[in-house]
C-alpha cells in the first residue's frame, strides 16, 4: 500500500515545549542581552558623538565623523604600530615559542619534573591580574628594591625603574609569562598523543634530538600550532588588562598604548573626565569586526559536522 | 498485552529505517525481531518503546493507540545491550529506581526489589555494590530486575545477550526464556544472532531494509523460507543457493546448476516450475554423500574438510563451483578424494528470479 | 608515555632558567608579606604587622576612616561575586549544554555554531556596549549586574565544555531512565547531572577562579566602594606609586590568593582538564 505524505501522520497537540524553554531560555536570553545587543549598540554608537557630557540621550548622530577622526589622528599610526609590535612579538616569543619549548622539554624529562614545570607556568594565568601586575612592578622597581636591578647591576644595568626605562621589553614579558601556558598545555597533550613508535623509529635511524624535534615532533603537531597561533593572535589583539595595570599605556604619550587599550581609554576612562562613548565605540568596531572574522574562521577550521550528532531520543 | 503495528514507518531524512511495518504480537508471545545490522529492528523496538516518534502509522497496545504516550507512560520494561545501569547508584537503587519515581512507600520498594532480585537469581549481597563492580552476567540480571520490577505488561530486550561471553550466553538464553514463560509477559527481543532467535522466539520476524521479510515460527523460517533473503540468512552454515536453469535432453528434464552440472528430478516437479531461470537452494545437511559412483549421482571432489566435532563440514568441488555438505564425523574423507553427491528433491527449495519462493 | 628521553643536562638547565622568574616573583610575594622591609629578595627582619589589615582598616593620611570598608566587606563581595558567577554559569551551562547535546529541536545546529563563534569572540571589545546595556537595565554599579555580564561572557565556553561531557554519556542510560519513568527534565536532573559531575566540578573550579581574580569588570562597572571586590581594593592600594606599602600590598595579595592556591593544589586535575579540553585563551 502506498502512503502519501500526510497519511497516517499522527496529529500531535501543538503546545509550548516547556522542557526546551527551561533548558534554553536562560542561555539565549543572556546571550542576546550581553552579546547581540552590545554588538549592535557598539555599531550604532560609533555614528554618534555620545559622551559623558551629552549623556545617553543628548547625543547627535554625526555619521562617519568618528571614523574620519581615527583616520586623521596623529596617534592612530603610532597605536597601530604598537599593537602589531605587541601582538607579534609576544605571540612568537612566548605564546607559541616558549610554549613549544616548555611542551617539548617538559615531556622529555621525568614525568614529575615535567608536571612541576607545567604547573609552575600555569600559576601566572590563575593569579589575579592585580596581584600579578604588582609582582612585576616590584620585580622591575629601581634599586635597592627591585630584584631584577639587583641581579643585573653587576652587568652594568643602571638602577633605574626598569619598567619605565624599557617598557616594551617588560610589557612583552609580563604578557608572555601568562600567555605561554595556553599553548604549552595544548602542545603537551598533542605531543603526548604522538605514538612513541615514530620517535623510537627516528632514534633507531640515528636522528639527533634536534632532528627529532624538527622532523618528527613539529610536523606532527602542526595543527595545534596553527590553532594556538590564530587563537592567541585574536586574544592578544583584544587584551589590554596587564598593560592597563602596569604602564597604563605610558610612560609618556602612548608609548605602550595598544588599540584595545586606546578604545578603552577613550570610551570609559580618560584623563579629562569626559569619556567619548561614540569615539571609543568606533575604535571598538574595528576589533569587533576582526573578532567576527576570526570566529567564523574557527567555525570553518573546527570540523563542524563532526561536532554534532543527531539525537537518538525523540521524546 | 497485545501489540499491533499498523503501517509503521520511520524515516531519517531520506532513509526509510522502518518501512510500512504491519505486525501483530499476541498477548504473552515471545517475538524476536531478527535481522542484519541496519535492518530497522532496533528502530522498531525504540518506536514501540516511545523513544522514537513514528513518521507514519500507529502503534496499539491492546486496543489503545499509544503514539502520543511518552515511554514512561507505556507500561514497558526494557533491557539494553549495554545494560545501561546507572553507574552512580548501587544495585538496589538501580532496581528500585522505577518504583522510586512512582513514589511508592519505602517498605514496599524494599520488598519488591528483594523479591525481583530473587526471581532473577541475583545474590542479595550484590545489592549494595555499584554496577561497575559486577560481572557482565550479574549486570544483565540487574538490568532484567530493573525492567521487571514495576510489573510492566510488555518487556523489550535490545540485544541483551551480545555483550556476554559464549558460555554465559547459553545460560542466560535459557533463563530469559524461562522467566518469560513464567511471567507470561509479552516480550519482544531484538537480535542479529539467528541461533538466539531460533532458540528463544515463539515467532520470528526477520527484517531487512526496514521491512519484514518473513514472519513465522522458527520451524517455518527454517524449513519454508519465503524468499532468498530468509533462505540465505537463516541456517548456519548457510543454505547452498545456485543460479539455475531448466533444460531438457533425450533423458528428460534436468536443472543446470550454475552452468556447471546437471541434476535430474522427477518429471512431475517440472510441471510446477514454470520459468526457465530460477534459484535452487539446499541446506548442507540435505546434500547426501556417497563414496561409490552410481546412476544419477553427481561426481565431485572434496575441496577441504572442516571438522566441527559432532559432524564434519565438507566443501565439495563440483564442476566450477563449491558447495557445502554436513556429514557425520564417522565418514572419513580428506581433501582430493572423489565422492558422489545427491540432492533430495524433498529438501530442495526453489525461488523465482525475483527471489520469491515457488510453492511445490 | 615512555620517557624516550633527550640526553644531557642542557634541557634541564634551560628549563630552570626560564622558570626562575616565576619562582622569584612568587617567592618574593611570600617573603615580603612577612618582612619589615625588603631589598631585592633580602628581608630586613620579620613581622606580622603587614597582616594587621585583617583586624583593622589600613588608613592613609589622605583618607578619613569612614571612607573605606574593611577587608571583610571586600572579601564578602568577592565571594558573592565569584560564587554568583559560578552558580549561574553551572546552571545555565548544564541546561543549555544538555539541550545542545541531547534534545531534538529546530535550530540546534545553528545554536551550536553560534556557541563556537561566540566562544572565540573577544567579548572585551564589547565593554562600551555592555556599559550602556547595564545603565539601561539599572544594573550599573551593582554586583548583580556585573555577575550577569561575566556569566554571559563565560557561557559559550561553559556550554561548549558541558556539551562535550553530555556527549560522552551513553544514550542507552538516558533511554533506560525514560523507560523507567523519568520525564526529560527528571532524566537531566536525576541521571545526567550526576553522570557529568566531573565536568561540573571542573567548570566550577575554573569559573570560580576566574571570577575570584577578576579585575576589569568590577573595576569598570562597579565604581562604588561598598560593592567593590578585593582586586579593585588591592589596585587602590597600589594606585599611587609614591605611597605604596609593599609589605601591606603583598600581605593583602597573598591573602587574596589563598583560595586560588588551595584550589590550585587540590583541584589541579580538573583545572588542567578544562584548559586542554576547552580552548579559551
Amino acid at each position: 500500500m502506498m502512503l502519501k505524505i500526510g497519511d497516517g501522520v499522527n496529529p500531535r497537540p501543538k503546545k509550548i515545549n516547556w522542557n526546551l524553554f527551561f533548558f534554553l531560555f536562560p542561555a539565549i536570553a543572556l546571550i542576546i542581552v550581553f552579546f547581540f545587543i552590545p554588538v549592535f549598540l557598539t555599531f550604532l554608537m560609533s555614528f554618534t558623538n555620545m559622551s559623558t557630557s551629552t549623556g545617553l540621550t543628548g547625543f547627535k548622530v554625526i555619521g562617519f565623523k568618528n571614523y574620519l577622526q581615527i583616520l586623521k589622528s596623529q596617534w592612530t599610526l603610532k597605536i597601530l604600530k604598537n599593537t602589531l609590535l605587541y601582538v607579534f612579538t609576544t605571540l612568537s616569543l612566548f605564546n607559541v615559542g616558549t610554549a613549544l619549548f616548555l611542551a617539548i622539554f617538559s615531556t622529555h624529562i621525568s614525568e614529575n619534573a615535567g608536571k612541576f614545570v607545567r604547573t609552575l607556568w600555569l600559576l601566572p594565568r590563575i593569579t589575579p591580574s592585580v596581584v600579578y601586575a604588582t609582582l612585576w612592578t616590584w620585580f622591575t622597581a629601581e634599586a635597592p628594591y627591585g630584584v631584577l636591578t639587583q641581579f643585573l647591576s653587576p652587568f652594568g644595568v643602571t638602577s633605574k625603574n626598569l619598567l619605565y626605562t624599557y617598557p616594551w621589553i617588560f610589557i612583552i614579558l609580563i604578557n608572555g609569562f601568562v600567555g605561554a601556558s595556553f599553548g604549552m598545555l595544548i602542545f603537551t597533550s598533542a605531543i603526548k598523543n604522538i605514538p612513541p613508535d615514530y620517535i623510537m623509529a627516528a632514534q633507531v635511524d640515528g636522528a639527533s634530538t634536534l632532528q627529532i624535534i624538527r622532523k618528527v615532533i613539529l610536523p606532527m603537531i602542526r595543527w595545534p600550532i596553527l590553532f594556538v597561533t590564530t587563537y592567541q593572535t585574536l586574544s592578544l589583539l583584544t587584551s589590554f588588562e596587564y598593560i592597563l595595570l602596569t604602564t597604563d599605556g605610558g610612560p609618556g604619550f602612548y608609548t605602550t598604548e595598544v588599540w584595545a587599550l586606546y578604545a578603552y581609554h577613550n570610551a570609559l576612562s580618560n584623563y579629562y573626565g569626559n569619556t567619548l562613548f561614540g569615539f571609543g565605540a568606533a575604535l571598538s568596531v574595528f576589533l569587533v569586526i576582526l573578532g567576527i572574522i576570526f570566529s567564523i574562521i574557527y567555525l570553518k577550521v573546527f570540523n563542524f559536522k563532526a561536532l554534532i550528532s543527531e539525537p537518538k531520543i525523540e521524546v | 498485552m497485545r501489540i499491533l503495528l499498523e503501517n509503521l514507518s520511520k524515516h531519517f531524512g531520506k532513509v526509510k529505517a522502518v518501512d510500512s511495518l504491519n505486525l501483530e504480537i499476541k498477548e504473552g508471545e515471545f517475538l524476536v525481531l531478527l535481522g542484519p545490522s541496519g535492518c530497522g529492528k532496533t528502530t522498531t523496538l525504540l518506536l514501540i518503546a516511545g523513544l522514537y516518534k513514528p513518521t507514519f502509522g500507529n502503534i496499539y497496545f491492546g486496543d489503545k493507540i499509544v503514539d502520543h504516550l511518552s515511554p514512561k507512560d507505556r507500561g514497558i520494561g526494557m533491557v539494553f545491550q549495554s545494560y545501561a545501569l546507572y553507574p552512580h547508584m548501587n544495585v538496589f537503587d538501580n532496581i528500585a529506581f522505577p518504583l522510586t519515581l512512582m513514589k511508592k512507600p519505602r517498605n514496599e520498594i524494599e520488598k519488591a526489589v528483594r523479591e525481583i532480585a530473587k526471581f532473577v537469581q541475583l545474590d542479595e549481597e550484590l545489592l549494595e555494590r555499584r554496577p561497575g563492580q559486577l560481572s557482565g552476567g550479574q549486570q544483565q540480571r540487574v538490568a532484567l530486575a530493573r525492567a521487571l520490577v514495576k510489573g510492566p505488561s510488555i518487556l523489550l530486550l535490545d540485544e541483551p545477550l551480545s555483550n556476554l561471553d559464549a558460555k554465559l550466553r547459553l545460560i542466560m538464553r535459557a533463563e530469559i526464556k524461562h522467566l518469560q514463560k513464567q511471567l507470561g509477559i509479552t516480550t519482544i527481543l531484538v537480535t542479529h544472532d539467528q541461533v538466539e532467535a531460533m532458540t528463544m522466539g515463539d515467532r520470528i520476524a526477520l527484517m531487512h531494509n526496514g521491512k519484514i521479510q518473513q514472519l513465522g515460527t522458527p520451524d517455518e523460517l527454517y524449513n519454508q523460507p519465503i524468499n532468498l533473503f530468509t533462505a540465505g540468512f537463516i541456517g548456519s552454515p548457510p543454505m547452498n543457493i545456485f543460479n539455475s536453469k531448466i533444460g531438457r535432453d533425450e533423458e528428460g528434464y534436468y536443472i543446470l546448476i550454475e552452468e556447471s552440472f546437471k541434476v535430474r528430478f522427477p518429471e512431475e516437479l517440472f510441471q510446477k516450475l514454470k520459468e526457465e531461470n530460477l534459484f535452487l537452494g539446499i541446506r548442507p545437511e540435505h546434500v547426501t554423500i556417497s563414496l561409490q559412483a552410481s546412476n544419477n549421482l553427481i561426481p565431485g571432489r572434496v575441496y577441504i574438510t572442516e571438522p566441527l566435532g559432532r559432524e564434519t563440514l565438507l566443501n565439495i568441488q563440483v564442476g566450477n563451483i563449491l558447495l557445502k555438505s554436513i556429514v557425520p564425523q564417522t565418514l572419513k574423507v580428506s581433501s582430493g578424494d572423489k565422492i558422489w553427491i545427491n540432492f533430495d528433491v524433498n529438501y530442495c527449495h526453489f525461488f523465482d528470479k525475483n527471489g520469491e519462493r515457488i510453492k511445490i | 608515555m615512555e620517557n624516550y628521553g633527550f640526553k644531557g643536562p642542557i634541557p634541564i638547565i634551560l628549563l630552570i632558567i626560564i622558570c626562575l622568574p616565576i619562582i622569584l616573583l612568587y617567592g618574593w610575594l611570600i617573603i615580603s608579606s612577612f618582612a619589615t622591609r625588603m631589598e631585592g629578595l633580602k628581608p630586613y627582619g620579620w613581622t606580622l604587622n603587614n597582616w594587621r589589615f585583617l583586624l583593622e582598616k589600613p588608613t592613609f593620611f589622605w583618607q578619613t576612616e569612614e571612607e573605606t570598608p574593611n577587608i571583610w566587606v571586600y572579601t564578602f563581595n568577592t565571594l558573592i561575586y565569584s560564587f554568583g558567577i559560578t552558580i549561574f554559569t553551572i546552571f545555565i551551562c548544564t541546561t543549555a549544554g544538555y539541550a545542545i547535546s541531547r534534545l531534538n529541536f529546530r535550530g540546534r545546529r545553528s545554536l551550536l555554531a553560534l556557541t563556537i563563534i561566540l566562544h572565540s569572540f573577544p567579548s572585551i571589545t564589547l565593554l562600551v556596549g555592555i556599559f550602556v546595556v547595564l545603565l539601561f537595565l539599572g544594573l550599573y554599579n551593582r554586583l548583580f549586574g556585573v555577575i550577569l555580564v561575566r556569566v554571559s561572557l563565560q557561557l559559550p565556553f561553559g556550554i561548549w565544555i558541558m556539551k562535550g561531557f553530555f556527549d560522552s554519556i551513553s544514550w542507552d542510560v538516558e533511554m533506560a531512565s525514560l523507560v523507567d519513568g523519568c520525564s526529560r527534565l527528571k532524566t537531566w536532573y536525576k541521571i545526567m547531572l550526576p553522570l557529568v559531575r566531573p565536568g561540573i566540578l571542573a567548570l566550577s573550579v575554573f569559573t570560580f577562579l576566574s571570577g575570584w581574580g577578576d579585575f576589569l569588570f568590577p573595576y569598570i562597572f562597579i565604581p562604588s566602594k561598598t560593592s567593590q571586590t578585593l582586586s579593585v581594593y588591592l589596585r587602590s592600594l597600589t594606585a599611587d606609586v609614591r605611597f605604596v606599602d609593599y609589605g601591606l600590598v603583598t600581605a593583602v595579595g597573598l591573602y587574596y590568593m589563598i583560595p586560588i592556591i588551595l584550589l590550585y593544589i587540590f583541584a589541579q586535575k580538573y583545572l588542567l582538564n578544562i584548559y586542554t579540553g576547552g580552548t579559551k585563551g
